[in-house]
């Protein structure tokens, strides 16, 4: 049915919505089995069932007929996972050894690597997810990852927040620029301008959100007359703050970002990205996700993810002038990827 | 024959294929000109685990990939093929045994709580240098000093007459851990004696004037020296970190106040049955220096009213300590 679909359509734009076809009950018995044999193995197994996580994830969302597919080796996220195990056990130790200096040390090593490590999980993603046979691959340089993710970091740091959106811009282009489908290349095209307007939003927002939790406190406050009221009235103020923030301002921000990269988000020539997620869909999903976790002391997990994962596949779509047949392998794929600039990138990942 | 769509590796553009088994190899035959298109030893390919209810997957060797709609037509095609799936593969779609996995969890949560933290916690405390557990208390000391603790103002004399009448109790035959008494007064605290990792422990000032008999205020040392017999402090720290890592592990994806608020009931568990050993401690340490172990229960009393007028009644579920009236219900056995 997809093939005649796509071929009539060659030469008119058409639309592809993204779909979901996993349910939480499917998802559940894979969560659990793999839970359990993780456990057993005291955490080891646990890196073959990321890689089954991912492999439900991806083969469930539809796209024009055909599923993603992911290939990670889990030896290789084993392997990503002892380095940080092995770099938390040495904070712990430094922490312990009592000298400030071999914390900070710790620390500062952490930060410097940051961006490699931020690299290293990208192109491990990229390259281990396949559409139609055909792989993603990532791009990005080494520096321009130090420029955008430690750079621009510090630069947000020194002015207290005022470069946040700059940092932001630069690093979601970082992303979305240097990956590949095939030879077909993602841009990016939201300006820091976009998203400092995000940002004033986002702002405006919290005035207004702790104008109302003063408020509530101070009202709260004045309902209580003992000594203690004005503590009370800032704990209650403090806390709605907290779940206003939490539950109204996560989802906003969250929808926003989303939709805001998205939708100037084009694929080689003639393919470019609808997102159409919305605030009160991610917060009533979030919600009543919280609500089930709460009342199955954990358990409705997997259907919390999966209806996440529906909701986004749903609200995502490809615009198209030209079908999704004629999108070509990367030159790397035709060795097998066994290539030795493969190799040497791709046996770790560290996307945790 | 099942139908599937192909894809050779090198574009995104599908060709309808029939996917046939013929003389011992999968066999690929392009329903548009009629042609074989490729033979593979299933050795050779990768067959994708089912999962969910996206289309199935065929790995060609070298590259290519066939996906496939017909779910029953390919699961008969791979039976003719002799493919056997993985144990887990057909686990993780049987209901019973997702059944099992989720009570084998809770079993193994429940037993790892009730017996395999402590246990470790136990043991760890055990192994760790006495420096340590000493630098822990004491950096702690420092900190409430910092915060909560001012110089206690009881004459010298008096700290002196109760550190050595202390000091002339026998401890349980064979149960004699090091200590040090420390007096600080505290209005913000109030009424109160806490044993820190490694020997510390600290008595408020407010809970010498608060004893009509120095016996009460001996009986609340002999718990505090139980606490520095069994090593709670450090037992309980430890506790703690393995409680709040499981948690996080668990709910910390969810909401990190939802994990905190967990991990602060299940921990208050553990802390109501040290509180539970140390009065059990001092019960016999009393009995052994022939004191009655009711000067504890009386001391428990008046420690309970002193407080009753700050803070109404925690639930049982959230407190760190055993009710009052069950802690003295269960010294009645020693008398």
């Amino acid at each position: 049915m997809d093939l005649s679909e796509t071929r009539d359509a060659v030469g008119h734009t058409q639309e592809h919505r993204l779909s979901f076809s996993g349910s939480g009950g499917d998802y559940f018995k894979i969560w659990i089995v793999n839970l359990l044999l993780s456990l057993c193995t005291l955490g080891i197994y646990s890196a073959w069932a990321k890689v089954r996580r991912l492999q439900y994830f991806h083969r469930n969302t539809l796209l024009a007929g055909s599923g993603f597919d992911y290939h990670g080796n889990p030896i290789s996220i084993l392997k990503g996972r002892l380095l940080v195990f092995g770099v938390f056990v040495a904070y712990q130790v430094a922490g312990f050894s009592g000298s400030l200096g071999l914390v900070y040390a710790v620390l500062g090593l952490v930060f410097l690597f940051s961006p490699w490590m931020i690299r290293q999980a990208l192109r491990f993603r990229a390259w281990n997810t396949s559409y139609r046979g055909l792989r993603f691959h990532f791009a990005g340089t080494l520096g321009n990852a130090f420029r955008v993710y430690l750079g621009r970091g510090l630069v947000t740091m020194i002015t207290l927040g005022l470069a946040a959106p700059w940092a932001m811009q630069g690093q979601a282009r970082y992303k979305l620029d240097n990956l590949f489908f095939g030879q077909s290349k993602f841009a990016m095209a939201a300006t820091v301008g976009a998203f400092y307007k995000l940002f004033l939003k986002l702002f405006g927002i919290l005035l207004l959100t702790g104008a109302v939790s003063a408020a509530a406190g101070w009202g709260i406050a004045s309902l209580v007359p003992t000594a203690q009221s004005a503590s009370i009235g800032i704990f209650a103020g403090i806390m709605v703050f907290y779940a206003v923030a939490l539950f109204l301002i996560g989802p906003y921000f969250w929808a926003r970002l989303l939709n805001l990269t998205w939708n100037t988000t084009s694929l080689g020539d003639g393919i470019r990205f609808v997102s159409t997620v919305r605030a009160r869909g991610l917060l009533w999903i979030g919600l009543t996700n919280l609500l089930g976790i709460l009342l199955t002391l954990g358990f409705f997990w997997p259907w919390a993810v999966v209806r996440l994962a529906r909701y986004r596949a749903e609200h995502t779509a490809l615009v198209s002038n030209s079908g999704l047949d004629d999108f070509l392998a990367h030159a790397e794929q035709d060795v097998g990827a066994t290539g030795e600039e493969a190799a040497d990138w791709l046996d770790i990942d560290l996307g945790l | 024959m099942v139908e599937a769509r192909y894809f050779d590796g090198r574009s995104s553009r599908p060709r309808t294929v029939l996917l046939d088994w013929q003389d011992g190899l999968l066999t690929l035959r392009d329903t548009a000109e009629n042609t074989i298109l490729r033979q593979h030893l299933l050795q050779d390919m990768e067959v994708a685990e089912e999962l969910g209810h996206g289309p199935r997957l065929l790995r060609l060797p070298e590259s290519g990939l066939c996906e496939i709609e017909d779910r029953a037509g390919l699961a008969a095609l791979l039976e003719q093929a002799g493919h056997r799936e993985s144990m887990v593969s057909r686990g993780q779609r049987n209901l019973k045994l997702a059944l099992f996995a989720a009570i084998a969890l809770i079993v193994i949560a429940a037993a790892g709580y009730r017996w395999g933290v402590p246990l470790a916690a136990d043991a760890v405390a055990a192994r760790l240098p006495t420096g340590l557990a000493e630098k822990t208390g004491q950096e702690t000391l420092e900190l409430l000093d910092e915060h909560w603790l001012k110089p206690s103002r009881l004459p010298g004399a008096r700290r002196e007459a109760l550190r050595t009448q202390f000091a002339a109790l026998q401890p349980p035959p064979g149960q004699a851990p090091a200590w040090r008494l420390h007096f600080r007064a505290s209005p913000q605290v109030g009424a109160n004696a806490f044993a820190l990792p490694g020997g510390d422990i600290i008595l408020t000032d407010e809970l010498v004037a608060l004893a009509r008999d120095d016996r009460e205020i001996m009986a609340v040392l002999a718990h505090e020296l139980g606490h520095q017999h069994y090593r709670h402090g450090l037992r309980n720290a430890l506790q703690g970190i393995i409680v709040g890592a499981a948690v996080t592990a668990w709910l910390g994806d969810i909401s990190t106040a939802l994990a905190g608020l967990s991990s602060a009931v299940l921990e208050a568990r553990y802390s109501r049955e040290f509180e539970q050993e140390a009065d059990i401690y001092a019960a016999r340490m009393l009995q052994h220096n022939n004191l009655s172990p009711e000067w504890l229960a009386t001391a428990l009393q008046r420690l309970e009213q002193a407080h009753a007028s700050k803070a109404e009644g925690t639930p049982s579920l959230l407190s760190s300590h055993p009710h009052t009236a069950e802690r003295i219900e269960a010294l009645k056995v020693h008398r």
